[in-house]
């Protein structure tokens, strides 16, 4: 049956289009190199709609050199026809090089987005700093999707990405926290953000003109691990999906708005914060799915000397008694205030079916909760012991 | 009347006949995913057993699985199962029957098998006679030299 592909050149009776369709999902490189497959690809390469500069590591000035001779005749070559898509993955070994090199990339990046560019990829990194982000991309008004890491992001002041539907920014350094609002605020139609490990050089708080100026109404994920920089949640009440370092984005008297959409959840450095917790609570009136952590998702949280212990809410937030389906506890010690979340919790959530409780060592407690009445007839209390490499120091 | 002429239409079956004779009865709403078919149909609103001549039968009962099927978790295994012979046997296929999210899969799915190897290899797997003069070749290599280096021994 398959006699025919085997003796024909099968491919090569696609349209271009087609052809051109399938190198653009491959590194630029491999694309050109096609030219030589046949005369009929000889020239394909010149309309792939994309550029893909993938896994460059420059260390030395000749290799340098021929890797900057190489992109520019790329897009020099090339015809008409607009780049959708474009990855550029490239770390310099020597700062120098980068200092050299990275003008270059602004300005490849620079003639792209004025074409029509749709989805971009950026890690661009050098030994001893991080390259600060070509702000060309800011008002790209085509770009869909966006996932860049490894940046400093500043000198802009404003940003218009009316397209932008996914964001992913990693590992990058902003001024302030008026800087990322800004970014986001150029965002109108976002659906997905993706902002992990994003440090803010000044630890100023928002004014509450600067938090209300943001609405991201059209917001369905919001994952925040690693930022702790001040970041209004209001601006995050339509979400289905979020994870955040609650404790640290939230300043007192930030309004804490109802997240009628939440139903999965992950808050991270609560810090015993127990007030705060259950505030949040109170307003997920629909949270199906939720992990708790008092520290990070590397380690368990310090504990102020002045953070109160749990007291029971004088109402059972509605989400625990109606809606909370799976609840785990990550970096359990045992503290008397996790010990009484954990039974409140096993108490009066009605439709539970897991409770799920990470710790590093075998809990002493584990008899306690065990043995603690659970209001859920179908629920399973799992206790879930590992070691995890990163520590953080615990001073309890 | 012309609701029962909307609910018949909706459970109407049409036969498609592959270019090796086996014959598909599918819905129309499947039939309409593929472009090509649906117009025909738009032409010839009565047919009820239209020609596939560029597809094998064994090739048109994967589409039809795939139209049936498809979501971002089918998608993501359903190219596991082919080799580069049959996938580009689909691909020409869906490019026919004008199926968008096929073909999209399809491509990816293809470059995924060409992708960090050398010309060499990419022209066994496509079945591609290189018509190129020695020099031609050698011109083409010496004018983007960055793109012929450091590419995976097969």
């Amino acid at each position: 049956m398959s006699s025919i592909a085997n003796d024909h050149d099968v491919i090569s009776s696609l349209p271009d289009t087609v052809l051109c369709h399938i190198l653009s999902f491959i590194p630029t490189t491999e694309a050109v190199a096609t030219s030589v497959l046949s005369k009929r690809w000889t020239h394909l390469w010149r309309s792939v709609p994309s550029l893909n500069i993938c896994d460059v590591n420059l260390d030395d000035l000749e290799d340098y050199c021929r890797f900057n001779d190489f992109v520019y005749s790329v897009l020099l070559a090339r015809n008409n026809t607009s780049i959708k898509s474009s990855i550029f993955n490239i770390w310099y070994d020597d700062p120098h090089l980068g200092r050299l090199g990275f003008p270059n990339v602004i300005k490849w990046i620079n003639s792209i987005v004025q074409r029509g560019l749709e989805r971009l990829e950026m890690c661009v990194g050098m030994v001893e700093d991080n390259l600060q982000l070509p702000i060309s991309i800011l008002s790209c008004r085509t770009l869909v999707v966006l996932d860049v890491s490894g940046f400093t992001v500043k000198g802009f002041s404003s940003v218009r990405l009316p397209s932008l539907k996914i964001l992913r920014v990693q590992d990058s350094i902003f001024l302030n926290a008026r800087d990322l609002l800004l970014l986001l605020t150029g965002c109108p139609i976002l659906e997905d953000l993706y902002a992990c490990n994003l440090q803010s050089q000044s630890e100023d708080s928002l004014s509450y003109q600067e938090c209300e100026s943001l609405s991201l109404s059209k917001l369905i994920k919001a994952q925040m691990p690693h930022t702790f920089c001040h970041f209004p949640l209001k601006a995050l009440r339509n979400v289905n999906e979020l994870c955040i370092e609650i404790n640290k984005v939230y300043r007192c008297f930030d309004e804490i708005p109802t997240f009628h959409n939440l139903t999965k959840s992950k808050l991270h450095s609560i810090n015993y914060n127990w007030n705060l917790l259950v505030q949040v609570l109170n307003h997920c009136p629909n949270l199906q799915h939720i992990e708790l952590s008092q520290g990070t998702d590397y380690g368990g949280g310090k504990r102020d000397n002045d953070q109160e212990n749990w007291v029971d809410p004088i109402s059972v937030p509605q989400c625990i008694s109606l809606h909370l389906k799976t609840c785990t506890l990550w970096y359990f010690r045992g503290q008397q205030g996790e010990l009484q979340l954990a039974k409140y919790i096993l108490n009066h959530a009605r439709v539970l079916q897991t409770m799920k409780i990470c710790c590093r060592d075998s809990l002493k407690k584990e008899r306690e909760l065990s043995l603690c009445s659970k209001v859920s007839p179908t629920c399973e209390l799992i206790f879930h012991v590992f070691r995890f490499h990163k520590e953080e120091s615990l001073s309890d | 009347m012309a609701e029962e002429k909307s609910q018949a239409s909706s459970s109407k079956m049409l036969t498609l006949k592959a270019s090796d004779g086996v014959l598909f009865e599918v819905e129309l709403n499947i039939a309409k995913e593929m472009k090509t078919v649906q117009a025909y149909i738009d032409d010839c609103e009565d047919i009820e057993t239209i020609p596939i001549p560029n597809v094998l039968g064994k090739h048109l009962a994967i589409v039809i699985e795939y139209i049936k099927k498809t979501n971002e978790e089918y998608d993501a295994e359903f190219e596991k199962q082919w080799n580069m012979d049959d996938l580009q046997l689909l691909l020409l296929a869906a490019n026919y029957l004008n199926i968008s999210g096929l073909q999209e899969c399809l491509c990816k799915a293809i470059a995924k098998r060409i992708e960090n190897k050398s010309p060499e290899y990419v022209r066994k797997v496509f079945n591609i006679e290189n018509d190129h003069s020695p020099e031609e070749e050698a011109k083409l290599r010496k004018e983007y030299k960055w793109a012929f280096e450091g590419v995976d021994k097969d």
